[in-house]
């Protein structure tokens, strides 16, 4: 196999390895919601 | 070119031969005794007829002999076989497109023509049978020739060396040639006889390490026999992307099922008010999911419904959040009735973790003011439906983009490539009426 198919298998491997891994975790990075920024985790009056 | 004498490897004795030049009487070695028919003077570049045992000085020249890429006497190994180079001739067409032709020579297997054109080798044999015609194609060993040159002619320029035909400068025959990919069949023509010989493209590396030559150049446009360089890497590389394009598809045909959590229908006025629900437990029972939240309003009209979803971890709070609208408008103008706008609207959260889930549902309903004061705006209720699962198609694609591009680049400096060796043909369709 020439060098630049050699490359080429490679690059398609780490694309699809980043597919799949993208499938297994859910995540893209075009979606319309996902984890908010953390709040404290204090609610109600802080008033003393 | 003139038919080459098929020596039988039992017939030949290897034998060289020194012989003195009648002209400058230099000491000119015969490399091919026996087959050789006519020998240029090294020193001199006189002809001499070496036919027969007493030397006869056919033309006489006093000109300085060019200094050739490939000294005669060199040899190198070609294709398995040691070669001598025992004879030199430029060519050219008309004294245009001069190309350079050794003729090799092994006692026992004859002779063989490495030919140099504009830095491009290529490696000739001459043919004992004839190809055949098969439609406007040539046909040779079950190979296809398609026509590149036609009614050439090609004249001697300059002799040096000897050769197993009395050649002179200034001789011609009448030249077509016919290609395939790494190829070129050629023929050649006068009023005595019809000869056609093969030559094999040679990269340019193989011939510099068979015979020295050092100073290696690639001819641009490509040799009309010269295999793209990319046309290999293309096909590979096609099966290569193409295949893992389709383990991509199969992953998402495979996996990309979803599955329905929860259906209902909240309430919706447009009144500008905020309104809110909550939607629960909501069980997601992978490691990590794609959540869709549809909601659609189906008699909403001139008007807009914001949504907020927090779809919130009951056991650790955690919130993933996402927005959403529906919107619809109708009027009419001068070109007639119009709608534009969605009713429904679908949102994506990614990367959600295993847990049960409150979705919160925080919505407000508006009346679209442009419509009119009698315009009818409305919205009765939203049906809501989320569900588990499924594929981001868009990741697909990007992904599809990054295989396809190097492949695409591959495919455009392949067609480049043959554009410009298809161009040099006779037969090349050209783009203006010039002619």
């Amino acid at each position: 196999m020439e060098m630049r198919s050699l490359v080429y298998s490679l690059w398609c491997l780490g694309i699809g390895g980043l597919f799949f891994g993208s499938m297994m975790f859910a995540y893209s990075p075009f979606a319309d919601g996902g984890r908010a920024a953390v709040r404290p985790g204090v609610y109600g009056p802080t008033h003393k | 070119m003139a038919t080459a004498p098929a020596p039988a490897a039992e017939e030949i004795a290897p034998a060289t031969k020194a012989l003195s030049c009648p002209n400058c009487g230099g000491t000119v070695t015969l490399r091919a005794a026996g087959y050789t028919v006519t020998v240029a003077c090294q020193y001199c570049g006189s002809l001499l007829d070496v036919a027969n045992p007493d030397v006869r000085l056919i033309k006489k020249y006093k000109e300085a002999v060019q200094e050739l890429e490939i000294p005669l006497g060199t040899r190198g190994t070609l294709r398995g076989v040691e070669w001598e180079a025992i004879g030199y001739m430029r060519r050219s067409e008309g004294g245009a497109y001069p190309w350079e032709e050794y003729l090799l020579f092994n006692p026992y297997h004859g002779y063989r023509w490495l030919i140099a054109n504009r830095g491009g080798w290529s490696f000739g044999e001459q043919l004992t049978r004839t190809p055949d015609w098969a439609g406007h194609t040539i046909a040779l060993d079950g190979q296809n020739y398609d026509p590149f040159f036609a009614n050439g002619r090609a004249q001697v320029d300059y002799v040096v060396g000897e050769f197993y035909w009395r050649v002179k400068v200034g001789e011609s025959v009448a030249t077509d040639d016919y290609v395939r990919p790494g190829f070129m069949l050629s023929r050649e023509a006068n009023n005595e006889e019809i000869s056609w010989s093969l030559s094999e493209w040679m990269p340019p590396k193989e011939v510099g390490k068979a015979f020295g030559i050092s100073a290696l150049v690639q001819p641009w446009p490509p040799l009309p026999h010269q295999p793209s360089p990319h046309g290999r890497a293309v096909k590979t590389a096609a099966k290569i992307g193409f295949g893992m394009l389709a383990l991509m598809l199969l992953a998402m045909f495979v996996f990309g099922s979803s599955a329905s959590l929860f259906r209902g229908s909240l309430p919706v006025t447009l009144d500008g008010t905020p309104q809110s629900a909550t939607v629960g437990p909501i069980a997601l029972n992978r490691s990590w999911q794609i959540v869709n939240v549809s909601a659609r309003s189906p008699e909403l009209e001139n008007g807009w419904i914001d949504i907020d979803y927090t779809l919130v971890n009951r056991e650790t709070q955690v919130a993933y959040q996402a927005y959403g609208v529906a919107e619809r408008y109708s009027g009419s103008d001068s070109d007639g009735p119009w709608t534009e706008g969605d009713r429904g609207a679908t949102v994506k959260v990614a990367s959600v973790p295993a847990g049960t889930y409150d979705l919160v549902v925080e919505y407000t309903g508006n009346r679209w003011g442009g419509a009119g004061y009698y315009a009818r705006s409305e919205a009765r209720s939203i049906d809501l439906q989320v569900r588990r699962g499924g594929v981001f198609i868009s990741n697909f694609i990007l992904a599809a983009l990054f295989i396809l591009a190097p492949l695409i680049f591959i495919a455009i400096r392949h067609m480049g490539f043959e554009s410009a060796r298809r161009g040099e043909s006779d037969f090349a369709s050209s783009g203006s009426d010039d002619d």
